[in-house]
C-alpha cells in the first residue's frame, strides 16, 4: 500500500474487526456450549490480531532493503508499478 | 462459564440400597453411567466377598460362551450384534441361561464330535478304495521269480527252507513326504525280497481333522517270506502307514471296492445329514448368543459392585459409597426411587462429606473432547483446578501454524480433516479398525482448526507451497530505486547482486498491509529479514502465552480462597517475568517503530542492550534506544531480583505467621475432618497444598504440626524453576522460528528441486507436459510425505511440548484423577 506509515491502515482495520467481533458475541447461541465458544473466539482474535500486527510493525521501518538479482531487477522495473 | 473452564462439583454420596432392591438398584445406575463406587471392601479379599458365587457362576457363562463363539467362528459365521437396549437380568434368570447354554454347549460338542469320527472313517474308507483302485501294475500273474529276478538279478532264489513261492501283498497308504523314506529303509530292510510300488492318488482326499484336500501315496509291496513280512509291517507301523488287506484275486477286490464304496456313500448321507444338524445347533446359538453375553456381562459388573459395598449392622440393607456430580444427584435419586419402589422400602442416597480429593469431570462434546484428550493426556486436573483446555482449542493450533505455515500445505491439511469430518457418521467409517487411521480419525476436529490457522499465517508469511503472492501492490518499488541511482542496463550486467536501500525516497512505500512482503521472497538475502522478523515473532507470542499462564494462576488462588499467594506468589511472578522479559519485548517493539532506514547504520542493537542490562554494564559503541534507559533497565533488573526473596520467602513466612496467630477456633474448623486436600477453602495447613504431591502428611489434622522446613524447601523448589524456568522458557519459544524456517526452507527446496525442473522444460510442444506428469507425482508425493506427514508431526510434538512444559507449568499441577463412572458401556 503506499501509505506512508502505519497509521492509517492500522485505524481502519483495528474499527473494523473490532466492531465486527462485538457484533458476534452477542449473537451466540445461547447453548450449555456458550462459554467455551466465547472463549474460542476471543483467543481466535486476539491470536491472529497479534500475528498480523508483529508481521505489520517489522516491515514499517526497514532497516536494509532486499538484495535482488539482476535479472529480477530487469523484470521488476518494467513489470512492478 | 460453560462448564469446561474447571471441573464440575463432585460429591461423595451414600447409597443404603435395601437388599432385596440392591441388585436392581446397582443396574439402574450403571445403565445411567453416573457414578463412581468406591471399595469399600478393600481390605477383604476377593474370594471372601459376599457375592463371589455369583461372579464366579457368571465367569463360568462367560467360558462357555466362549467356547460357543469360537465354534460358530469355525463355522465361517458371524455373530449379529446385539439390538436393543438389554438390562441385566434378574438373579433367578441366570438358572435358566445357564441351564441352556450347558445344554446348547452339550449338543454342540456331540455334534461335532460325531462329525470328526465320521469323517475319519470316510477317509479310511476312501484310502482303502484308492490303494485298491489303483492299478500297480505289478506282473501278478507272471512267474514271481521272473519279476524278482528283473528286480534284484543279483539275488537267485535260494533254495531250501527259503524256498517259499507264495507272494504276500501288504498294501496301505502313506503321507508322500514319508513315501521316499519309507521306500529306502524298506530297501535296506529287506533287500530283494520285496516289490514295493508307490502311486500317488488321483484324487485329493480330505483330511479329516484339518479339512485340508492332501494326497497320499499309495503303495503295494509284494514279499515272500514270513520273517520279511513281519519286518514288513513293524516298519509300516513305525511310519504310521495305513494298512489294507488286499487279496490277490482281481475279482476279490472289485467286489471289495463295489462294498467301500456303498458304505462310504452311506457314510456321506449320514455326514450330511450331521452336517445340517450341526448347522441348525450353530444358527441356534447365533441367534440366542449375542444377548446373553451381554446381559452376563452386565450381570457380572453389578456383582463385582455389589462387592464392593458394605453390609449395614441390621444386614437389611447395603451401604455404597460413591462420587458422582453435584448436579446429577436429583438424577439419581429419581432413579433409585423407581428401582426399588417393588421392594417397599425404598433406597436412599445423600451427600456426605468428603475427606479425599474429588476426582476431575469435565463434560466434553465430540469437539471438545481431543483437546482435553491432549491436556489429559499430560496429566488430569486436580479437582476443581482451572482447566487449560478451552484455550487449548485456539492456542494449539495457532502454534502449530506458526510454526507449519503455508497456504498450499494448510489448505491440503483442512481438506483432509474436512472430508473426516463430514463422513464421520459414516458406520464403515466408524468400524475401521486400523489403529493410524483411528489416531487421524479421531484428532479430525484438531486438524481441522490445524489446518485453517495454518492457511492464515500461510498468507501471513506470504507462502503457498513455497511461492509468494501479490495480493496487494507490493511496499517496495525496484523502479523507483533504478532511476534515483542510476541502474541503467549495462550497469545492471556488470552487478548480478544490488542491494534496494529504503533511505532513498521512493524506494520504500510502506508496509504490506497483509503479511510479508512478497519482494522478499525473490530476494537472495531474505533470510536476514525473515530470521529477525520470526524470531522477534516468537519471543513476543512466548510472553505473551507465559503471562497468560501465570494469570491464570490467579483463577485457581482466588478460587481456593488462597489471597497470601496472590500477592506473594503471582505479583512477584508478574514481576519478574514483565519486567524482564516483558522489557524485552517492548524493546522489540519500541524500536520497531523509533528507528528507521535514515539511522539504520547506527541502529542499536538489542541483543546488546539486554545483556548489558544484566551486567550493569554499558557499551559505548551502543547507543540508547530511548532516553535514561540505563535507569529505567537498573531498576527494573534490580526490581526483578528483589522479587526473588518474596517469592521465595513470603509464602512459608505467612504460613508460619498465620499458625502462630491467636485465632485458633476459625482456623481450625475447616481441618475438623481428617487429612488430606480439601476442595474448599482455606488449606492453611495444607496451605502450600496444590504444590505439594505428598499432601497426606499434613500432621493428622493437627495444625501444630507445621513443618517450616518442608515448607521452604517446596517454596524454594517452585521459586527456583520459576525463574530459570523463564529465561530458558522464553528461549524455547525460539523452536516456533526454527520449525517455521525448516518448513520453509524444505518446501522451497522441493520446488526448486522437483517442479522448477519440470516447468523449465524445453519449449517444444508437448515436452514440458509429459514431462510434468511424473514430475508432479513425484513433487506431490514428496510433499504429503515430507511436508505434511513428517512436518505435521513434528510441528505437532513441539507445539504440544510447548503448552505442557512452558504454559502449563505456569500454573497448572495436573495430578487428579478423572471420574470413571460405573457404566455398562463398552469399552474397546
Amino acid at each position: 500500500m503506499a501509505y506512508n506509515g502505519l497509521t492509517v491502515p492500522l485505524i481502519v482495520t483495528n474499527v473494523f474487526s473490532g466492531s465486527v467481533r462485538f457484533c458476534v458475541l452477542w449473537f451466540i447461541p445461547k447453548g450449555p456450549n456458550r462459554g467455551v465458544t466465547i472463549t474460542m473466539l476471543v483467543t481466535c482474535s486476539v491470536c491472529c490480531y497479534l500475528f498480523r500486527l508483529i508481521a505489520i510493525l517489522a516491515q514499517l521501518n526497514p532497516l536494509f532493503g532486499p538484495q535482488l538479482k539482476n535479472e529480477t531487477i530487469w523484470y521488476l522495473k518494467y513489470h512492478w508499478p | 462459564m460453560g462448564s469446561m473452564f474447571r471441573g464440575e462439583e463432585v460429591a461423595l454420596v451414600q447409597f443404603f440400597l435395601p437388599t432385596p432392591a440392591a441388585y436392581t438398584c446397582v443396574s439402574q445406575l450403571g445403565e445411567l453411567g453416573l457414578t463412581e463406587f468406591r471399595d469399600l471392601n478393600a481390605s477383604v479379599s476377593a474370594f471372601q466377598r459376599r457375592f463371589v458365587g455369583d461372579v464366579r457362576r457368571c465367569e463360568e457363562l462367560e467360558k462357555t460362551f466362549t467356547f460357543l463363539q469360537e465354534e460358530v467362528r469355525r463355522a465361517g459365521l458371524v455373530l449379529p450384534p446385539p439390538e436393543g437396549r438389554l438390562l441385566a437380568p434378574p438373579p433367578r434368570d441366570l438358572l435358566r441361561i445357564q441351564e441352556e447354554t450347558d445344554r446348547l454347549a452339550q449338543e454342540l460338542r456331540d455334534v461335532r464330535g460325531n462329525q470328526q469320527s465320521l469323517r475319519a472313517q470316510l477317509h479310511q474308507l476312501q484310502l482303502h478304495s484308492a490303494v485298491l483302485g489303483q492299478g500297480h501294475h505289478l506282473p501278478l500273474a507272471a512267474a514271481p521269480t521272473d519279476g524278482l529276478l528283473e528286480r534284484s538279478p543279483l539275488l537267485q532264489p535260494p533254495g531250501g527252507p527259503h524256498r517259499d513261492l507264495r507272494v504276500n501283498f501288504v498294501a496301505g497308504a502313506v503321507k508322500p513326504t514319508k513315501a521316499a523314506a519309507l521306500e529306502r529303509l524298506l530297501w535296506r530292510a529287506c533287500r530283494g525280497f520285496l516289490i514295493a510300488s508307490f502311486r500317488e492318488t488321483e484324487q485329493q482326499l480330505e483330511d479329516p481333522v484339518t479339512g485340508e484336500p492332501a494326497t497320499w501315496m499309495t503303495f503295494l509291496i509284494s514279499y515272500w517270506g514270513e520273517q520279511i513280512g513281519q519286518k514288513i509291517r513293524k516298519i509300516t507301523d513305525c511310519f504310521h502307514c495305513h494298512v489294507f488287506p488286499f487279496v490277490e484275486q482281481e475279482e476279490g477286490r472289485l467286489g471289495t471296492l463295489q462294498q467301500l464304496q456303498q458304505q462310504s456313500l452311506e457314510l456321506q448321507e449320514v455326514l450330511g445329514e450331521t452336517e445340517r444338524f450341526l448347522s441348525q445347533v450353530l444358527g441356534r446359538v447365533q441367534q440366542l448368543l449375542p444377548p446373553w453375553q451381554v446381559q452376563i456381562r452386565k450381570m457380572k459388573a453389578v456383582y463385582l459392585v455389589l462387592n464392593q459395598c458394605s453390609v449395614s449392622a441390621t444386614h437389611k440393607c447395603l451401604i455404597a459409597e460413591g462420587w458422582c456430580a453435584s448436579s446429577d444427584l436429583p438424577t439419581l435419586q429419581q432413579v433409585l426411587q423407581g428401582s426399588s419402589s417393588e421392594a417397599g422400602v425404598s433406597a436412599v442416597v445423600h451427600r456426605i462429606p468428603c475427606r479425599d480429593m474429588p476426582p476431575t469431570l469435565i463434560r466434553t462434546n465430540r469437539f471438545t473432547a481431543s483437546f482435553q484428550g491432549i491436556v489429559d493426556a499430560y496429566g488430569v486436573g486436580r479437582y476443581q483446578e482451572v482447566n487449560p483446555a478451552p484455550y487449548t482449542i485456539i492456542t494449539f493450533p495457532f502454534l502449530f501454524a506458526v510454526m507449519f505455515g503455508d497456504v498450499g500445505h494448510g489448505l491440503l491439511m483442512f481438506l483432509f480433516a474436512l472430508a473426516m469430518v463430514l463422513a464421520e457418521n459414516r458406520p464403515a467409517v466408524k468400524a475401521a479398525q486400523n489403529e493410524i487411521w483411528r489416531t487421524f480419525f479421531s484428532g479430525r476436529y484438531l486438524l481441522l482448526l490445524m489446518g485453517l490457522f495454518s492457511v492464515y499465517t500461510g498468507f501471513i508469511y506470504n507462502e503457498c507451497f513455497s511461492r509468494a503472492t501479490t495480493i496487494f501492490p507490493s511496499g517496495w518499488s525496484v523502479a523507483a530505486m533504478a532511476t534515483q541511482s542510476g541502474w541503467s542496463d549495462a550497469f545492471l550486467a556488470e552487478h548480478p547482486l544490488l542491494t534496494l536501500d529504503p533511505a532513498v525516497s521512493g524506494v520504500f512505500l510502506g508496509p504490506y498491509p497483509f503479511g510479508i512482503d512478497p519482494v522478499w521472497s525473490l530476494a537472495v538475502n531474505h533470510l536476514s529479514f525473515l530470521n529477525s522478523f520470526k524470531m522477534k515473532m516468537s519471543i513476543i507470542l512466548g510472553v505473551t502465552h507465559m503471562t497468560f499462564g501465570v494469570v491464570l494462576g490467579v483463577f485457581n488462588h482466588v478460587h481456593f480462597g488462597q489471597w497470601h499467594r496472590l500477592f506473594l506468589e503471582t505479583l512477584p511472578e508478574l514481576i519478574f517475568l514483565l519486567g524482564l522479559f516483558g522489557y524485552l519485548v517492548f524493546l522489540v517493539i519500541y524500536k520497531w517503530l523509533s528507528v528507521s532506514a535514515a539511522g539504520a547504520a547506527a541502529a542499536p542493537s538489542i541483543l546488546i542492550h539486554f545483556i548489558n542490562m544484566f551486567l550493569f554494564s554499558r557499551s559505548p559503541t551502543n547507543q540508547p534506544l530511548f532516553p535514561r534507559q540505563e535507569v529505567v533497565q537498573s531498576t527494573l533488573v534490580v526490581l526483578a531480583l528483589a522479587t526473588v526473596p518474596v517469592l521465595l520467602l513470603g509464602t512459608p513466612l505467612f504460613l508460619r505467621w498465620q499458625h502462630r496467630r491467636p485465632l485458633r477456633p476459625t482456623g481450625r474448623q475447616p481441618e475438623e475432618d481428617k487429612s488430606g486436600i480439601l476442595d474448599d477453602s482455606d488449606a492453611s495447613v495444607a496451605g502450600w497444598g496444590p504444590d505439594e504431591e505428598k499432601a497426606g502428611c499434613p500432621g493428622n489434622g493437627e495444625e501444630a504440626e507445621f513443618v517450616l522446613s518442608e515448607v521452604l524447601m517446596h517454596q524454594a523448589i517452585h521459586t527456583i524453576e520459576f525463574c530459570l524456568g523463564c529465561i530458558s522458557n522464553t528461549a524455547s519459544y525460539l523452536r516456533l522460528w526454527a520449525l517455521s524456517l525448516a518448513h520453509a526452507q524444505l518446501s522451497e527446496v522441493l520446488w526448486a528441486m522437483v517442479m522448477r525442473v519440470g516447468l523449465r522444460m524445453g519449449r517444444e510442444l508437448g515436452v514440458a507436459a509429459v514431462v510434468l506428469v511424473p514430475i508432479f507425482a513425484a513433487f506431490a508425493g514428496l510433499t504429503v510425505a515430507i511436508l505434511l506427514v513428517m512436518e505435521g508431526l513434528s510441528a505437532f510434538l513441539h507445539a504440544l511440548r510447548l503448552h505442557w512444559v512452558e504454559f502449563q507449568n505456569k500454573f497448572y499441577l495436573g495430578s487428579g484423577y478423572k471420574l470413571s463412572p460405573f457404566t455398562f458401556a463398552e469399552e474397546d
